[in-house]
């Protein structure tokens, strides 16, 4: 646009005149004049790096979409096996064998009986019989240890048997130095070989989604699969090109509130 | 106590068999202990069921011809046995039926088992119990299968020089192992044959998770192919290769403005395969060939060719990708160099250099070209220059943890790690499990 050969400078200074003023806009500002008026827009507009730029659903649909790649076909999985076992020898085994559980249940479970466990740790300890209880329960991890044979073994990491090689002038030269961070010792091995499995949760790679020091989240294509730069209006779909924005927004319509 | 007993009978002498499972979610590898090992037996561990409902129970599965519409049921989730009813029916034709490949009896038998690290505590109990109430095994031992690696030479695996020979038949004392089945993959540690529990790490991207991914990419782009897990899963295989520079590969990938396409795509660039479809009349196997633009001119398709093809581009490596950069399709989870480093942050500085120096890569997941080339590139870029960083892989990944698990059973440790079934009638199923839990421990 022709601004009558004015060309505006953003600067951090306010000039304050009489009516009217030039405001410094540095970026986003969520004031309700300059918010979208647009539904849609404001939602897609939402504040927030790389994968924040997702709106609620879609992130639960992301989400979704993911658990259902960790299943088993898109249909329930019923196939009848072939032919008569027996219904498992003893009571226990024959409830293990008719159990229809998945992996979730099981996970939800184990969820529910540490929360339980959680409480009940809670409630015993803040309540003065449970200080009791609490010996009680001590007492009986402290028998387990009847298991544990606990005699001096020889170190778990054995010391390096080779030949070093024969010293050199220039082996202390602070440039030609290597620094070898020692190994831990015995005790501190042991400790750390003593440390009890984590629960499955625990386990799992940690997400740290802001960190400033990674590279941004790669968005691709959802048509091709390359790199996702233009975002379908209706559904925030990344598409790369208008000749993929065309493919999507066939379906996209059908797609829509899903 | 009766008086008239011994209080302590003479330490029962080895069962006469050992049998060694490996369960993975994929295949089931199972084998007898013989003198000079032999290779297991490696059988799809599912039930299937073709389109004429015919079900196929383990290693029939793999004489299926017609594959399309198969229904595939998996006793395993997740990296751990679920459901049991199914899993019996595998076991019992692998070893108890008459007839059976594997047939023993499970009464004079010591049963060495494979588990996932960090398994649920009610399944490693359900299990425990199949094991000693149904099926009655005479001594038995459940341990983290990426431990069971070490008991290779793995100085040989990346070619050491030696100067002196290795103690034989001892566990590796620093060792990395990471395992990328069809589950999962887990980063573990091991000392000595013992796995560092409180640095154990896990990614949930597996073989089954990637074949899924290329199913939908592919149901997206070209064909529905949502319900073809067993041909995705071998395009998979034949086509997938994990990229050295992703970021070149995709440019070399792209198709070019609207009006032109680019000339790069239009010959396939280098990358980009044709997958000969199976028709299941007169070809039963599918078959991966070079891109040929021919093959997709309009005169050809008038012509009426009778071969369906279907052109991979960025499917062949967009998938092995999301292994290194789950967050490609949306998963919040590290990938797997980053998963490496935050396991070695949970450990003393002074045991990165073994650890790193030593990571050995098993599990289906390996065998894609670039694998480790790939992992061992960015593994330098996350840890100090001084660090040597070495990756190697078993000559074969899918078995190598049974391998290790062969070994295992003729090295002395197992006796410390077995658990006979009269001690599990006596100390019950808790102290059984806890035992495992401990393994060899710090003892």
């Amino acid at each position: 646009m022709n601004n009558f050969g004015v060309f505006e400078v953003a600067s951090a200074k306010t000039t304050n005149a009489p009516g009217w003023a030039y405001v410094p806009d540095t970026g986003h500002r969520p004031t309700s004049t300059l918010a979208p008026t647009n539904r849609k827009r404001a939602r897609n507009t939402a504040p927030g790096p790389s994968l924040g730029d997702l709106t609620a659903r879609q992130e639960a649909r992301l989400r979704k979409e993911v658990d259902a790649l960790m299943n088993d076909g898109n249909r329930d999985n019923t196939i009848p096996l072939p032919g008569k076992r027996s219904q498992g020898k003893t009571g226990a085994t024959r409830k293990i064998l008719q159990s229809q559980k998945t992996f979730a249940n099981h996970l939800d479970d184990f969820h529910a009986m540490q929360q339980a466990e959680a409480t009940a740790a809670a409630t015993a300890a803040s309540s003065k019989r449970g200080s009791t209880l609490k010996n009680q329960t001590d007492m009986d991890t402290s028998m387990t240890d009847a298991l544990a044979v606990t005699k001096p073994h020889s170190p778990i990491l054995k010391p390096l048997l080779t030949h070093f090689p024969p010293p050199h002038p220039g082996d202390d030269d602070p440039l030609l130095m290597s620094r070898v961070p020692s190994v831990p010792s015995d005790e501190e091995i042991r400790a750390l070989l003593s440390h009890p499995p984590l629960t499955y949760l625990e386990a799992r790679g940690t997400w740290d989604g802001n960190d400033a020091a990674k590279p941004p989240i790669r968005v691709f294509c959802e048509v091709c699969g390359y790199w996702g730069r233009v975002r379908c209006m209706k559904c925030g779909t990344r598409v790369c090109a208008l000749d993929c924005l065309e493919t999507h927004r066939e379906e996209c319509v059908t797609r829509y509130g899903l | 106590m009766a008086p008239g007993r011994k209080a302590k009978p003479p330490q029962p002498s080895r069962p006469a068999n050992t049998l060694i499972l490996d369960n993975g979610a994929a295949t089931l590898k199972a084998g007898l202990l013989s003198n000079p090992t032999t290779p297991p037996l490696v059988i799809p561990n599912l039930v299937a069921r073709d389109r004429l409902r015919k079900t196929y129970v383990g290693s029939e599965a793999s004489a299926i011809r017609d594959t399309s519409d198969l229904a595939l049921r998996r006793p395993v989730e997740r990296g751990s046995i679920v459901n049991w009813e199914v899993q019996r029916e595998i076991w019992d034709r692998t070893f108890l039926d008459t007839g059976a490949p594997l047939r023993c009896d499970p009464s004079e038998t010591r049963l060495v088992l494979t588990e996932q690290p960090n398994n649920l505590p009610a399944l490693q109990a359900n299990c425990d119990q199949i094991v000693f109430e149904e099926y009655g095994f005479a001594s038995y031992y459940r341990g983290v299968g990426s431990t069971f690696n070490a008991y290779h030479d793995v100085q040989t695996l990346f070619r050491t020089p030696k100067d002196h020979p290795t103690v034989a038949n001892a566990p590796a004392e620093v060792m990395l192992v990471v395992d990328s089945g069809y589950s999962h993959t887990t980063v573990t540690p091991v000392l000595a044959g013992r796995a560092v529990h409180s640095a154990v790490r896990r990614l949930d991207v597996g073989g089954k998770l990637m074949t899924n991914y290329l199913a939908r990419l592919l149901s997206l782009r070209h064909f529905d192919m949502r319900s073809e897990t067993f041909l995705v899963n071998e395009i998979k295989e034949a086509a997938c290769y994990v990229s050295p520079d992703f970021r070149r590969d995709v440019e070399r990938c792209w198709k070019g403005t609207r009006g032109e396409k680019w000339a790069e795509y239009l010959t396939g660039g280098g990358i980009a395969k044709d997958y000969i479809l199976p028709d299941f009349h007169t070809r039963w196997k599918g078959q991966l060939v070079d891109y040929d633009p021919a093959r997709h001119s309009k005169s050809k398709k008038i012509a009426g060719s009778d071969e369906d093809a279907l052109t991979l581009r960025n499917e062949r490596f967009c998938i092995p990708e999301i292994a290194f950069n789950p967050s490609d399709m949306g998963m919040r989870q590290p990938g797997l160099p980053d998963l490496i480093h935050q396991s070695l942050q949970t450990l003393p500085v002074g045991l990165w250099p073994g650890l790193l120096a030593n990571i050995l890569v098993v599990g289906g997941n390996v065998l894609f070209d670039g694998f480790i080339q790939r992992l061992q590139k960015e593994v330098v870029q996350r840890f100090p220059d001084d660090c040597v960083v070495r990756v190697a892989r078993p000559a074969d990944p899918i078995t190598s943890t049974w391998q290790g698990a062969a070994i295992l059973a003729n090295h002395p440790h197992i006796e410390k790690l077995v658990v006979t079934k009269k001690e599990y009638e006596e100390l019950g199923a808790s102290l059984v499990a806890r035992k495992f839990a401990q393994g060899l421990g710090a003892g």
